[in-house]
């Protein structure tokens, strides 16, 4: 239920719960800290004690299933909804209970909200005309925003004149206009068709990196989380499940919704035994060991969960023996063309999937198989944290 | 979001005063109606003697007869007339469909003397003059659009493959018509047929122009009577059709929605 | 295609050909003709009818700019009137707000003279409004009668507004609150975000409403025949008198000829100025 400290950033990252009230004063260099907030509507608890932060320059994203809380998150960050308890700040200043327009921060919207009764130009240099710039600093900046989106020529267009894709440039271009200290952007190219996703998620990227723009960013599909982000913190239920680097939170997912949510894998059931090192024996219901690894202790005796990867599992049509080898028969197999996934049921009566490249060969269904699961490969969580929603 | 501040609350006191502003002529002859003493107020009692009073005058009695009988046949042509229409607009896309729908709702853009004033004169060119007929089609067509518009509202919610499926087991039309499209719709037309009734009976302008002597609805007769007399059977009486309009509000909202009485 | 939904709306069509198209060609042509005899109509094209309107200063202010200005007046305090309430109607929810409309709709759906009725009681002589006065020590004795020009107006923004209201409220319902959020979010305040983003966005709801309670005023006859006096002889009051209770049938027919004219020059006017306002980049949307 903690968030876990992330490798890299190991002074900078909160586990949520008491620990964050005395990091509450300290200074920090972080773009944006998010200590204990918490939003109930009623008896609900929407958001639970939710506490991360993003330091300067960092692309971060919020990653969960819909209803998670990561958009109530992000929208208390730009000051649309008042958080129930907990802190918000932004470069050092809390801005808990500032209203939104005194925050200084891009936002970018799921439906891009564009006002529709102005032109491109008129919606990006609306913030500017606000904060009361010159006619001519006006014009040059929103041509310049314009240009970094790839928009120029389109000053003159209402918003429905637009497509879907141009209509996003826009609202990033009028998010950019104002070069607000962080950038928050709520699942922005989730209307857009899959080709078009994907291209902009790769200018999205680029222009990040290019800008070094602070970037938060709102989204339930983990391929744009794990590509696009340093870091990614993983919501369930109102609550942070781990906060990690992409690679980490694919090899060492802290708990099996993350391990679940993020790619797939398979689980197997067990009893641990005792410890050597980081190493630990399972026992599974068939009676047999396997030897796997765990990132924190664990005690002996409890039920924990082994999970294994699908391209982990290595299917083998000849008989081996050894530590680590399980036995079963290939109940279905499916061609992928580049890859082919196979579901094997084991002697023991669980379902293993399998992914292997295609230049491996193929198996008939029905035929056994033995699977030498190396120990490095199974990663070992207590039973406690397997709540699967 | 509402946020509890000044701005929200200085709406809720001008939302609070104009409703007052709206209610207040109708409950204040309410209260007339039911208050012993004679348009004095504040009301020392209850009785309903200004409501025998007034069910019990000949000429009230007729006039709601009258009206009575022309808004159920008013109500009854005017469905007849806009549900096929309101079948053909929901159902096809062809090119003219919105200059059709506004020459349909075309009686609601032609204000109202002007509409009474055509009829009459139309009727007396072709040797009619005011009579029952013409009455009766001034009320029909000046409520059809209302109608079109609830059943064209009904229509849009009604998924075609209800009616896909009844002609995949062989249904034809007709039973169609009959066994699927009027059921799964109903709400709509007793609403449709409740607002066209109640526009119907409370009209005053169009009555006023078409109603031949001896056949006049209750709203004109109403009319008549405070034109020359005060008393509070007159607020009886107003205080029937507002209770008689008030049920209607009540079926409308409760079947079809209010709002889609005006909704474009 | 045409097999398919020409014969269910052909009886629709036919009715209105017949009953509203055929009456109104049949007024335009009546507006030529001559009444003999003061109840005869006699087949003739003249333009008697239209300058004997014309042609009278008493007809030009009193009935035409008379209902003109009443128009303008009570169509101007019914949109200030039902603005706000609108807003307030938008945010709510629920319960709240299905009583709230159906108070506004109350007006709508209960007859005019029932209502009228109520007004009655309020401000006739000796009425309620009299009595309170007198109570007051404002005016000494009952009045016979408490209104003119007042209760005219103060009866066409009663039954104006609610239309009003409900065509903002169309309008306000559309605007996506993320659209106030945007504006807020680069750094627009409450009453900015107010004025540039939600009070251009309920322009065509405004002037859908000016429209209908514009239209609705200026050719009003019930209202200033029931509570009116000799100051209130609108327009459409003396259609009314010249067709029912004078039997000239062409001079109603001009009167109306002319009604309809000066409301379509009104209202064209109307949209050419929303029209450049606004309208032009809203409008193409729907």
């Amino acid at each position: 239920m903690s968030g876990r400290p992330a490798s890299q950033y190991p002074k900078r990252t909160y586990a949520n719960g008491p620990r964050s009230a005395e990091m509450k004063h300290s200074m920090s260099n972080d773009a944006i800290q998010v200590l204990g907030v918490i939003k109930r509507y009623g008896a609900t608890t929407a958001v639970d004690n939710v506490s991360f932060n993003v330091a300067q320059g960092e692309f971060v994203s919020l990653l969960g299933p819909s209803g998670c809380g990561k958009t109530t998150t992000l929208r208390m960050i730009a000051g649309f909804i008042e958080p129930s308890g907990g802190v918000l700040r932004v470069h050092d200043r809390d801005v808990t209970h500032l209203p939104p327009n005194k925050r200084d921060l891009g936002f970018v919207f799921q439906n891009y909200a564009l006002w529709p009764h102005m032109t491109v130009a008129e919606n990006v240099g609306f913030g500017l005309k606000l904060r009361k710039k010159s006619r001519a600093f006006i014009r040059d900046k929103i041509a310049e925003s314009l240009s970094v989106t790839g928009l120029s020529g389109y000053e003159d267009r209402l918003p429905r004149q637009l497509s879907g894709g141009q209509q996003q440039r826009v609202a990033l271009a009028r998010a950019l206009a104002l070069e607000p200290q962080v950038l928050l952007m709520d699942e922005p190219l989730s209307n857009l068709d899959r080709a078009l996703r994907v291209t902009m998620r790769r200018e999205l990227k680029e222009l990040q990196a290019r800008m070094k723009m602070t970037t938060l960013y709102v989204t339930h599909d983990q391929e744009e989380a794990l590509s696009l982000s340093n870091r990614v913190v993983i919501m369930n239920r109102g609550k942070v499940e781990q906060v990690a680097a992409p690679y980490e939170l694919y090899e060492n997912p802290a708990t099996s919704f993350v391990a679940d949510f993020v790619g797939v894998t398979n689980f197997l059931e067990g009893t641990a035994l005792g410890m050597d090192g980081k190493s630990v024996g399972v026992k599974l219901a068939s009676g047999q060991v396997l030897r796997a690894i765990a990132k924190e202790a664990v005690t002996s005796g409890t039920q924990v969960r082994a999970l294994i990867r699908p391209e982990r599992v290595t299917l083998m049509t000849a008989s081996i023996e050894g530590e680590n080898v399980l036995t079963g028969r290939v109940i279905l197999s499916e061609y992928f063309g580049a890859v082919l996934r196979y579901s094997v049921q084991l002697d023991s009566g669980e379902v293993l999937r399998s992914e292997v490249h295609n230049f491996d060969g193929f198996i008939e269904d029905g035929a056994r198989v033995w699977i030498c699961v190396l120990p490095e490969h199974l990663r070992v969580i207590p039973q406690e944290t397997a709540a699967l929603t | 979001m509402i946020r509890l501040d000044l701005g929200t609350a200085a709406l809720r006191l001008i939302t609070l005063l104009m409703m007052a502003f709206l209610v207040f002529p109708i409950a204040v002859t309410l209260v007339v109606a039911v208050n012993p003493r004679e348009f004095i107020l504040p009301p020392n009692g209850f009785t309903l003697d200004w409501f025998k009073a007034a069910w019990s005058s000949q000429t009230f009695l007729r006039g709601m007869g009258v009206s009575l009988v022309l808004g159920i046949s008013a109500a009854f042509l005017a469905n007849a007339l806009a549900l096929p229409a309101a079948m053909a607009l929901v159902r096809n896309n062809f090119a003219g469909k919105a200059a059709i729908n506004i020459v349909l709702m075309s009686p609601l853009l032609i204000p109202t003397t002007i509409f009474s004033l055509a009829l009459y004169i139309y009727f007396v060119r072709i040797g009619y003059g005011s009579g029952l007929v013409p009455l009766l089609v001034g009320h029909t067509i000046h409520i059809m659009p209302y109608a079109l518009r609830i059943l064209t509202a009904s229509l849009h919610n009604l998924d075609p493959s209800y009616e896909e499926a009844a002609a995949i087991v062989g249904a034809g039309r007709i039973r169609t018509l009959f066994s699927v499209t009027l059921p799964v719709i109903r709400t709509g037309l007793v609403s449709s047929f409740a607002l066209c009734f109640i526009l119907s009976w409370n009209d005053f302008p169009i009555s006023v122009f078409l109603a031949p002597p001896g056949w006049t609805p209750l709203p004109v007769e109403l009319f008549s009577y405070i034109k020359f007399q005060y008393d509070a059977v007159a607020a009886a009486l107003a205080s029937s059709l507002i209770l008689l309009s008030a049920l209607a509000i009540v079926i409308i909202d409760r079947l079809a929605g209010l709002r889609r009485v005006v909704r474009s | 295609m045409i097999r398919r939904i020409l014969p269910p709306l052909a009886p629709a069509l036919i009715a209105l050909l017949i009953f509203v198209a055929f009456p109104m060609l049949w007024v335009l042509r009546t507006s030529f003709n001559e009444l003999a005899g003061g109840a005869y109509v006699v087949d003739a094209l003249t333009l008697d009818n239209y300058t004997r309107f014309l042609g009278d200063p008493w007809y030009l202010v009193n009935t035409l700019w008379f209902s003109i200005r009443i128009a303008i007046v009570t169509t101007v305090i019914s949109v200030v009137c039902a603005y706000p309430v609108a807003l307030y109607i938008a945010k709510t929810t629920g319960f709240q707000r299905n009583i709230l409309i159906a108070l506004i709709m109350a007006p709508l759906l209960i007859g005019l003279v029932t209502l009228v009725y109520g007004w009655i009681v309020i401000f006739r002589g000796g009425g309620l409004l009299n009595s309170l006065m007198i109570a007051l020590r404002i005016y000494d004795d009952p009045v016979r009668y408490m209104w003119d020009i007042k209760g005219v107006v103060i009866l066409l923004v009663y039954i104006g507004t609610p239309y009003v209201v409900l065509s903002l409220l169309d309008s306000i319902e559309r605007i996506s609150p993320f659209l106030v959020e945007a504006a807020r979010n680069v750094g627009a305040s409450r009453w900015t975000a107010f004025w540039k983003i939600v009070f251009p966005m309920t322009m065509p709801g405004l002037y859908a409403g000016l429209v209908i309670v514009f239209s609705l005023n200026f050719s009003a006859f019930a209202v200033p025949l029931m509570v009116g006096d000799s100051n209130t002889q609108m327009i459409g009051l003396i259609v009314y008198r010249e067709a029912l209770l004078n039997n000239d049938l062409p001079f109603a027919s001009a009167l109306s000829v002319i009604m309809v004219a000066v409301n379509a020059l009104i209202l064209a006017g109307m949209a050419a100025l929303f029209g450049r306002l606004i309208l032009n980049r809203l409008e193409a949307k729907r």
